[in-house]
């Protein structure tokens, strides 16, 4: 007994060490093409949301491969989980970068992870996309090794400020997750709709995860406010939609930030007649791109952060092929002169390497799609 | 490569740090911590908040080190007639309301985005010598815990510790402060336990309340178990083979090949089944417990 | 007044299934099972499958209730029961190792999408001033329907009489012939049902999706814990109170004190009045609410 014991201790160990021995062979199998990496959130809290930005790499992957690939050659992205972790995602990014030889990595959701992901990236010298965190605090003096494909939260917070002004709202309550997102977001919007002569009259940061939040739309109601401004994905969408609507609360009138995420998991008959805005239908191929979607997963979109990694894909492989190389600095260069048209609309960078531009759609939901208005 | 080796060596020996300071209090003296990734956090995050502030990494440890020690003594005493089940799950409470309170006090703690360090440990090495400096440090860190650990197993202390996690009520009737005790090993412990924090903190440039969600404690638990429970080298050979199943999950989901979608499910998956192969097959742990006779000093 | 009580039973009824089951479950294994409430996954997605092939709705939440007693039993045996033979503590690591085999399994085979059962959803009643629909009301009922039923079984039966002996005098027990290996096997299938039609009474009434599990488990810990672990009437009446605490933060005005019209406690930080009230109770009960040492069977 005693050595079958130490015999599978041993196992145990030993298949670590195997495995780790055998990939490099295994890995720079691939040769002659172009390396990119993905670090995303595919397990624990964030899974949806990162399944939804997988796809985007996907498309993208074939789109490019289709189009003559990078420098020549075809491209591959390697898709790792992030677990939602930072330390996860750094062991990550270091096989990347080490072992797969990415020339480009990005990633993630939180920017608890998009951080330290962009620090340690820096520091081996590869470039790091940002495609999935937009709160305001990640923008850097000049940019660093990086650059962001996604518009920060205060340009999503003017536009959105400014069309409930324009509808004539003045009292809006807010609902928005309590992560880096929706602490931004916060923030931004709070800012922005008292410029433009609003006032946020209670702001309700919702836990993730709890498989209810009747008594917190309850007492945001008690504020009277004249719209509902939110933003939800998956799970927690669903539910507040449906117990929204079910406490009487879609009487007024409701405002999805990238409402398609705010809509897609949730139930038909309570999101009828929502307003929001949207990125995912501007750019010239956005139209295609919808459809490529669409025909690949048997369903709509679920989220906008498919875009933004398409985005991130896309325009990476295009600063490759202008630049002609993949040096980092030359790439980097090559992007910031891009003026890329993406599936999220125009992308041009700004001095910090951050989206200076970023069209949004203002959009409603009609027989239970969302349609740009 | 050898980059990416020498980065997974410094998130192992960082966690073999942690790994000995949860096995002083759960594996020595009994004490079922189910929080010590909150220990963690207070080490990390007095690193991040004094660096940001413009001190050094010496005095982020520091802070970190002495607050968590404080505050690993006031739930010690909080918890001195607790059973370990409810211990467990009291100390899981305890660690998720500190977490709950860095999300939403984000004026000091950089709320749910996190809070990056500015400094730096070795800012004047470059690339992998900054990396193998790293590394040393991480070891040598390591080690002292190791020894600290170790002697304070050894001594009277450790004595006590083991009686009153063996046979609490004998321990009683040796007149031995029962509470003093636990109070002792967890300041001890949680100090330990912020210190790998810090060291995280410093090496990663970063933390966040992602970082300390109860899965970590799960995680450091595993190591333990996995080590042997009550053996210090056990708790660090523990870290070491938890970091490697992690990173060899991570090449195997491309040795076999699986679809992207499914990579991160079936990782997670290969994760949890090595484990509870490991805890069926060896539940003594790689290095068991040595329970030796041990002369009585002081 | 009225909505107060209905949204702290509506929560209640979230969690009860699931946290009853995991407290008598632990009054017969004495480990706490950190995969217990990955059953209220597995058995929420096993009720959605089976109403994917056209089942009636109760015959869906029978079947699944079956399907994850039987796997809940086979994991005891294979698992948990050998763990056990090293320590309490070891199994307890080692639930946590198979929550994440669950987990990954189901997420795997389920996606990452979150689901709930294709019924309408109905405009909601006025009652008393609080509003509550006919889903939620027919949820709450079935929930107190097999709350009671277990009670009976508990107290009235000899079935109910061995497994109180196995709990409270496991040898004891034994030496007056109650075979303790098949009162543990009916209480492991019922942790297990009950979690089960748990997580399907949740996808009926709200939504589910493969993290459910990982979700619900500080909660229901906590109201395990409060009520007293291995009480099963500690457990009822911990789920309630948890609940009723969790209701009331989101309700206490505290603005007419200061003048103002409202003044909340931050919503954000609704979550932490669970594990606030987790560590003050243990700070006066250390065993819970409703723990006592030896009681007469």
């Amino acid at each position: 007994m005693a050595i079958i014991t130490r015999r599978s201790f041993l196992a145990t160990t030993a298949f670590g060490a195997t495995a780790v021995g055998l990939m490099p062979k295994a890995l720079f199998a691939q040769e002659g093409g172009v390396v990119f990496g993905a670090v995303l959130p595919l397990t624990g809290a964030s899974a949806s949301i990162g399944e939804d930005q997988r796809r985007g790499v996907e498309l993208a992957v074939e789109k490019v491969n289709a189009e003559g690939g990078v420098l020549g050659k075809p491209l591959k992205v390697i898709i790792e989980d992030s677990a939602s972790n930072a330390q996860t995602a750094l062991n990550a990014a270091k096989k990347l970068v080490s072992v797969d030889g990415a020339k480009v990595v990005m990633g993630e959701y939180s920017s608890g992870v998009t951080v330290p992901l962009r620090e340690a990236l820096a520091r081996e010298g590869v470039v790091h996309v940002n495609c999935g965190s937009s709160s305001v605090k990640l923008r850097q003096p000049g940019g660093g090794k990086a650059f962001s494909v996604i518009g920060l939260d205060d340009l999503m917070a003017r536009f959105t400020a400014k069309a409930l002004r324009e509808k004539g709202f003045a009292k809006s309550a807010v609902i928005l997750p309590n992560n880096a997102y929706g602490e931004s977001m916060n923030v931004e919007f709070a800012k922005a709709f008292k410029e433009a002569g609003g006032e946020v009259v209670q702001t309700l940061l919702y836990t993730e995860g709890q498989s209810s939040y009747r008594r917190e739309l309850q007492q945001v109601a008690r504020f009277q406010p004249d719209v509902y401004l939110y933003s939800a994905y998956g799970q927690e969408a669903a539910i507040i939609n449906r117990e929204a609507f079910e406490l009487g609360q879609k009487q007024t009138p409701w405002f999805g930030i990238y409402l398609t995420m705010c809509t897609s998991d949730a139930p038909k008959e309570t999101i009828e007649g929502q307003l929001g805005s949207e990125v995912n239908f501007i750019g010239p191929d956005s139209a295609w791109y919808q459809e490529a979607y669409t025909k690949k997963y048997g369903e709509g979109f679920r989220s906008a952060f498919n875009g933004y990694l398409y985005d991130a894909v896309a325009m990476s492989a295009a600063a490759i092929n202008k630049a002609n190389s993949t040096d980092p600095d030359a790439v980097l260069a090559a992007a910031r002169s891009l003026e890329f048209d993406g599936a999220t609309g125009p992308i041009k960078l700004d001095g910090d390497n951050e989206r200076a531009v970023q069209e949004y759609l203002r959009a409603t939901v009609k027989d239970g799609a969302v349609v740009p208005v | 490569m050898s980059d990416f080796l020498l980065h997974i060596a410094i998130i192992a020996a960082i966690y073999g740090i942690v790994s000995i300071s949860l096995n002083l209090q759960a594996g020595v003296s009994g004490m079922m911590n189910f929080g010590q990734i909150a220990f963690f956090g207070i080490g990390g995050y007095a690193a991040a908040i004094t660096a940001s502030a413009g001190y050094s990494a010496l005095a982020g440890v520091l802070v970190g080190v002495v607050v968590a020690a404080a505050a690993g003594a006031v739930i010690g005493r909080l918890g001195r007639n607790l059973d370990a089940e409810y211990w467990a799950i009291a100390t899981l409470g305890i660690a998720e309301i500190f977490r709950i309170v860095l999300i939403n006090e984000g004026w000091a703690t950089g709320g749910a985005g996190g809070i990056g360090s500015p400094v730096q440990l070795f800012p004047m090495l470059e690339g992998r010598s900054q990396l193998l400096a790293v590394l040393a440090l991480a070891v040598a860190c390591m080690l002292v815990c190791l020894a600290v650990a170790g002697r304070l197993t050894e001594r009277q202390f450790g004595r006590m510790m083991r009686l009153l996690r063996e046979q609490p009520d004998l321990s009683v009737s040796f007149g031995h402060d029962i509470v003093a005790c636990k109070v002792r090993a967890m300041a001890i412990g949680a100090a330990i336990a912020a210190l790998g924090g810090a060291l995280s903190t410093y090496y990663i440039a970063y933390i966040s309340p992602g970082d300390l969600l109860p899965f970590g404690t799960f995680l450091i638990w595993t190591m333990v178990i996995i080590g042997g429970i009550g053996n210090h080298w056990g708790a660090v050979l523990g870290a070491f083979v938890v970091q490697f199943i992690f990173v060899g999950a991570l090449f195997l989901k491309d040795v076999l090949g699986f679809p992207s979608e499914l990579a991160g499910a079936l990782r997670m998956m290969i994760v949890g089944i090595l484990l509870l192969t490991f805890l069926m097959t060896r539940p003594e742990g790689a290095i068991p417990e040595r329970l030796r006779k041990i002369n009585a000093q002081d | 007044m009225m909505q107060f009580l209905v949204d702290s039973l509506l929560r209640a009824g979230d969690l009860m299934l699931v946290t009853l089951g995991l407290s008598t479950v632990y009054a017969m294994v004495r480990f706490p099972n950190m995969a217990q409430t990955e059953y209220a996954t597995i058995g929420a997605f096993v009720g959605l499958l089976l109403s994917g092939f056209g089942m009636p709705l109760w015959l869906c939440v029978v079947l699944s209730a079956l399907v994850t007693g039987i796997v809940a039993v086979a994991l005891h045996r294979f698992a948990f029961a050998r763990l056990l033979r090293s320590s309490p503590v070891i199994a307890m690591i080692g639930s946590l190792a198979v929550a994440m085999i669950i987990r990954s399994a189901i997420q795997a085979v389920a996606g990452t999408r979150s689901e709930r059962f294709k019924l309408p959803i109905d405009v909601p009643h006025q009652f008393m001033g609080a509003v509550i629909t006919t889903t939620q009301i027919v949820v709450l009922a079935v929930t107190a329907l097999v709350v009671v039923a277990f009670l009976l079984l508990l107290f009235r039966t000899n079935l109910g009489r061995s497994m109180r002996a196995v709990a409270a005098q496991p040898d004891l027990a034994r030496a007056c012939g109650i075979s303790s290996g098949r009162v543990v096997d009916i209480i492991g299938f019922l942790g297990g049902a009950f979690a089960a039609i748990g997580g399907t009474l949740l996808a009926i009434g709200s939504q589910v999706h493969f993290n459910l599990g990982q979700d619900l488990l500080l909660p229901v810990f906590a109201a395990a814990i409060v009520g007293g672990l291995g009480s099963p009437i500690g457990a009822i009446f911990g789920v309630l109170l948890l609940a009723l605490v969790e209701t009331l933060v989101t309700n206490l005005n505290f603005g007419p004190l200061v003048g103002e019209t409202f003044l909340y406690v931050p919503l954000a930080y609704g979550p932490a009045a669970g594990f606030c009230l987790l560590v003050v109770t243990l700070m006066f009960r250390p065993r819970g609410l409703f723990h006592s040492e030896s009681k007469r069977v």
